[in-house]
């Protein structure tokens, strides 16, 4: 008996069993805690807080086991022939979705800090070019532009200063006056690039981004657009935008796995690009031997990777039209956050930042109870205390330090419902309670103080320190073999991003 | 509401498989291992040296660690995943002889590992960088990159031609790098990409020997280790490189994707930066920690750590199966064996008879007729990867100084007969695509002038061979025209 096997392409829902459940016409639940058994949450956790990772549906999760298991039966046949036609499908559903012209403006990249960085390095950077970033890009993008300042000599960064609470105007006003003087002051002939976010993380405001760019492009700038937070949170019609490049996460809020997200190239830009990162095999040298479409080539393969991440988004896709749409979805958050965020803040007795809702999609942002004179003073032990201290409490949502205060950025999900954010509400006053008291016991570990925001950016803190949740303050204990990164640390970066 | 702990958890406490390495005793080398693995039934993996093999027992562990990734997920990326993050730094550091764990940070995969110190060098006008034709495709390609879009810095490839001995290796080496240092503008800086096991063919290089040949001429070595880690015993510590990288998802039975990067603290003044910069990235300078490299790695934007934290089980599960000396002691001898019959069976030869170059990868002829070989033709790659996929069987075939060759590898759960199957296939394959050949039924697009032209024009369209049909009608299978199918077969003639 021959011993043979197919080698054509088998299209994903071949694959995937998993889905079976949308095809039988399964009705889904309403939105709010009946929705909660779909996901994987441990009993009892109010998760507050999709906006920084997302969350995977199980029916997702069952599917991507399959992918898995798919990529283990013959892993030769899966990285030269299998995984090529869904992951060309997959570019192709999420170009449909974002309003790109083609499959081929668009690729997969692991996540939004990759494929900006990917656009950022391929810029060839010379002297008296000049980079454009506020003070709230992600702090993986805000770096990005760092190093590539501090290793070209002459390229200088222009820093636009954004602090909320403000409005849509004021900020399409500053913007207009930031971009006309670094026009007017810019060496000639020389790039201008910005970045630009669609949603800020912290505050999570989702911004006036088209007008933003077509100041940008008026100017002659470049635009690059940080939408990490953008696909599944609101509608895009990328082909009509304006931008020169967008890149957006699919596992925040489309329900992908983590990390794919995806960049968008249309042609106009694809000349910048020159290499994937790593550089793949397919890379051919600029000149007139190199296919135009041969960045879209390099994307494809360029290192070996689990594509499963990639091709989730398949299911994805299908969980999102069968538990009502990208419409209803968007409706039920944002009316969610809405609501919910004008609840948290009478609870708490603060305030919303954005009660016109002007920036307000999926994430609202409340002033936490903190005495004012508490809040003036940046002190990163808070931020880690609160993220502890949220946790111990089997729920989460996101704290930050903007414009002298403490904010917390609350994502409203199809999981959530308007009770869950009455006991955020209660569990923030008295962890903010406890904290200042800690504070006031002048118990909080000297390494965790930073003499202010920006002396933190600059001074990551050295040591791990964890607050033992039995004690309350607790003394610190390392907890990592390093002395490099401490526990409390990337909670901090929480109250930058994501 | 009861508190919950925060307390970092051991990934002893987050899994439950413990069971399965206490309770049941590891069958013998050979096909009784087939059953611990997910391949389709019948599939005569003779590949694991491209990608690797995930063992089930690990692919469960996998997917227990995915959920308690969703069980809170801000729990997980703000606090879980690091101390294991660490736990398996240390594991890596122990098993390749690093001198300590913050020596060794985790990266997707060689490609990135290589890139990203290739990328971090500060490159001037007169810099040198040293690769040879046998670098591996995406490092082969960064050089490229990086000669492209840095003026003034030069490449200098050194000719790898296989068969070939040690001894010569070495003294060839040796006169290159003399005359590089000799001919290189003074101040400038060589840094050398060195592979400990290069892929096409699959050879164990005298890396440790070209590394210090190196270090004695000034020149900085970047090990390409790919294969090396599951493969053969490292102890990097002594080894005098600059930099290591290898893939744990080859032969240490890690998720895919998932490699280290060694970065011994001598080095660290040139890693400037993760890719992407992590947000914890301080500008270089006197405020700038020591250590800021290293926690730049621990996250620089969200992704899966599965990968990484698998190496846990992975390692488990090699204790389980004998250990790392039996690994490399079965998959050695029957490399060599099964090479020696493979050739006998199918009248050619193997590339490295004495085995100098020989661990878990043997290299042999194909049976093609000598001026069938003499020029490169990537229809003749595709054809070979499609056809041993469709008898559902596979090892690496890649052209090398005018002949074909096959690379197969030698795994645990492979045996002699395994071997002779693949001879047999081959004979038959080789036939038919001779045939396929003279009766011109090539599609032009898939024709390359030479092997340089084909690394330098990738081909438009997209083939399958319909298997049904033999030589086939050509059917696109993308949607778009950039990418062929048989395309990423060929760059199994290139890699990996």
């Amino acid at each position: 008996m021959p011993n043979t096997q197919s080698i054509a392409p088998v299209p994903i829902d071949q694959i995937v069993k998993a889905t079976s459940i949308f095809q039988q016409k399964t009705a889904p639940p309403q939105f709010g805690h009946d929705f909660l058994p779909y996901f994987s949450f441990k009993q009892g956790y109010v998760n507050l807080n999709n906006g920084s990772y997302g969350a995977l549906p199980k029916v997702v999760t069952e599917a991507c086991t399959e992918l898995m298991a798919w990529q283990e039966e013959n892993t030769d046949f899966y990285y030269r022939i299998g995984f090529i036609p869904p992951l060309i499908d997959v570019r192709a559903q999420l170009a449909k979705l974002v309003g790109a012209s083609d499959v081929d403006e668009l690729v997969m990249v692991a996540n939004a800090s990759t494929g900006l960085g990917v656009v950022l390095r391929n810029f060839l950077w010379e002297s008296g070019d000049i980079i454009i970033r506020c003070n709230t890009t992600y702090a993986t993008v805000y770096k990005t532009i760092q190093y590539i300042h501090d290793v070209t000599p002459g390229v200088q960064i222009s820093e636009f200063e954004l602090l909320f609470p403000t409005t849509h105007q004021a900020i399409l006003d500053g913007w207009q006056k930031h971009i006309d003087n670094v026009k007017q002051t810019a060496p000639q002939n020389k790039k201008i690039v910005a970045v630009i976010d669609s949603i800020v993380a912290n505050p999570g405001a989702a911004m006036p981004w088209k007008e933003m760019v077509k100041i940008c492009k008026d100017a002659g700038i470049w635009t690059i657009i940080d939408g990490a937070h953008s696909v599944g949170q609101e509608e895009l019609n990328l082909a009509q935008c304006g931008a020169d490049f967008f890149v957006s996460n699919c596992h925040k809020w489309l329900n992908s796995k983590r990390g794919a997200a995806f960049l968008w190239m249309p042609k106009a830009s694809q000349k910048i690009m020159l290499t994937t990162i790593p550089t793949s095999a397919s890379y051919v040298t600029p000149g007139p031997d190199r296919p135009d479409t041969n960045i879209i080539s390099q994307f494809q393969y360029n290192g070996t990777i689990d594509y499963t991440t990639y091709l989730s988004v398949h299911v994805a896709l299908q969980w999102r039209e069968w538990i009502g749409g990208e419409k209803a979805i968007h409706e039920y958050c944002n009316n969610l956050a809405k609501e919910g965020g004008k609840l948290l803040a009478q609870t708490m007795n603060t305030q919303v930042m954005d009660p016109d809702g002007e920036f307000t999609k999926a994430m609202v942002n409340v002033t936490l109870p903190f005495p004012s004179s508490f809040q003036a003073q940046y002190d990163a032990s808070v931020g880690t205390a609160l993220s502890n201290k949220l946790l111990s409490q089997n729920m989460y949502a996101v704290t930050y330090y903007h414009n002298n205060i403490w904010w917390t950025r609350v994502s409203a999900q199809i999981w959530n419902e308007l009770e869950d954010f009455t006991t955020l509400a209660n569990a923030l006053v008295t962890i903010c309670s406890e904290i200042v008291t800690e504070h006031s016991n002048a118990n909080i570990p000297a390494d965790c103080k930073a003499a202010s925001f920006e002396s933190y950016l600059q001074h990551p803190i050295q040591g791990a320190v964890a607050l033992d949740s039995d004690n309350a303050i607790g003394a610190p204990k390392p907890i990592t073999t390093t002395e490099v990164v401490p526990v409390g640390y990337h909670t901090q970066l929480a109250s930058i991003r994501p | 509401m009861a508190p919950r702990s925060i307390e970092p958890v051991p990934l002893e406490d987050v899994l439950k498989l413990n069971k399965f390495f206490r309770d049941q005793r590891a069958p013998r080398f050979g096909h009784d291992f087939l059953q611990y693995y997910s391949f389709k039934k019948d599939f005569v993996n003779l590949n694991n040296g491209s990608f690797g093999a995930l063992p089930k027992i690990v692919t469960e562990a996998c997917n227990e660690l995915t959920i308690w990734q969703e069980e809170n997920t801000d729990y997980y990326y703000r606090i879980g995943f690091i101390p294991p993050l660490i736990g398996v730094r240390e594991l890596v550091a122990k098993l390749v002889g690093a001198a300590d764990v913050d020596e060794i940070v985790m990266v997707a995969n060689t490609s990135t590992g290589m890139g990203l110190v290739l990328r971090n060098f500060l490159w001037n006008s007169g810099d040198i960088i040293v690769r040879c034709n046998t670098t591996y495709g995406t490092v082969y390609k960064t050089i490229q990159y990086i000669h492209d879009t840095t003026p003034g810095v030069e490449i200098s490839q050194f000719e790898l031609l296989f068969p070939t001995t040690r001894q010569a290796v070495l003294e060839g080496w040796k006169n290159h790098i003399d005359n590089v240092k000799r001919n290189a503008p003074q101040g400038s800086k060589i840094v050398a990409v060195v592979d400990s096991i290069v892929a096409n063919p699959g050879a164990a290089m005298p890396w440790k020997e070209m590394v210090k040949i190196c270090k004695d001429a000034g020149v900085w070595a970047i090990v390409d280790g790919a294969h090396s880690v599951g493969q053969e015993t490292l102890d990097l510590s002594a080894s005098g490189a600059d930099f290591f990288v290898s893939s744990a998802h080859k032969w240490l039975n890690a998720k895919r994707g998932c490699a280290f990067l060694w970065i011994p603290k001598k080095s660290r003044d040139i890693m400037i930066t993760s890719i992407p910069t992590s947000a914890s990235y301080v500008s270089p300078g006197p405020d700038r920690p020591e250590t800021n490299i290293i926690s730049q790695f621990q996250y620089n934007g969200t992704i899966d750590y599965t990968p990484y934290l698998s190496i846990h089980y992975a390692l488990q599960w090699r204790e389980w199966v004998g250990g790392e000396a039996a690994i490399h002691d079965y998959c050695n001898k029957l490399a060599r064996e099964g090479g020696r019959l493979l050739a006998n069976n199918m009248a050619t030869e193997v590339m490295d008879p004495d085995g100098e170059f020989t661990l878990a990868m043997v290299n042999v002829v194909l049976p093609f007729p000598k001026d069938f070989s003499a020029t490169y033709d990537a229809s003749v790659s595709t054809a070979l990867t499609n056809k041993l996929l469709s008898q559902n069987i596979y090892a690496v075939t890649f052209w090398h100084r005018q002949l074909w060759w096959t690379r197969v590898s030698a795994q645990i759960w492979n045996e002699l007969s395994d071997f002779e199957v693949l001879g047999n296939a081959l004979v038959s394959i080789c036939g038919e695509i001779v045939i396929e050949h003279q009766n011109a039924n090539i599609p032009p697009e898939s024709k390359a002038r030479s092997f340089n032209s084909y690394l330098e024009h990738p081909f438009p369209g997209a083939v399958a061979y319909d298997t049904n049909d033999g030589a086939g009608s050509l059917r696109p299978v993308t949607a778009t025209t950039v990418v062929p199918v048989g395309y990423h077969t060929h760059l199994a003639s290139i890699r990996p």
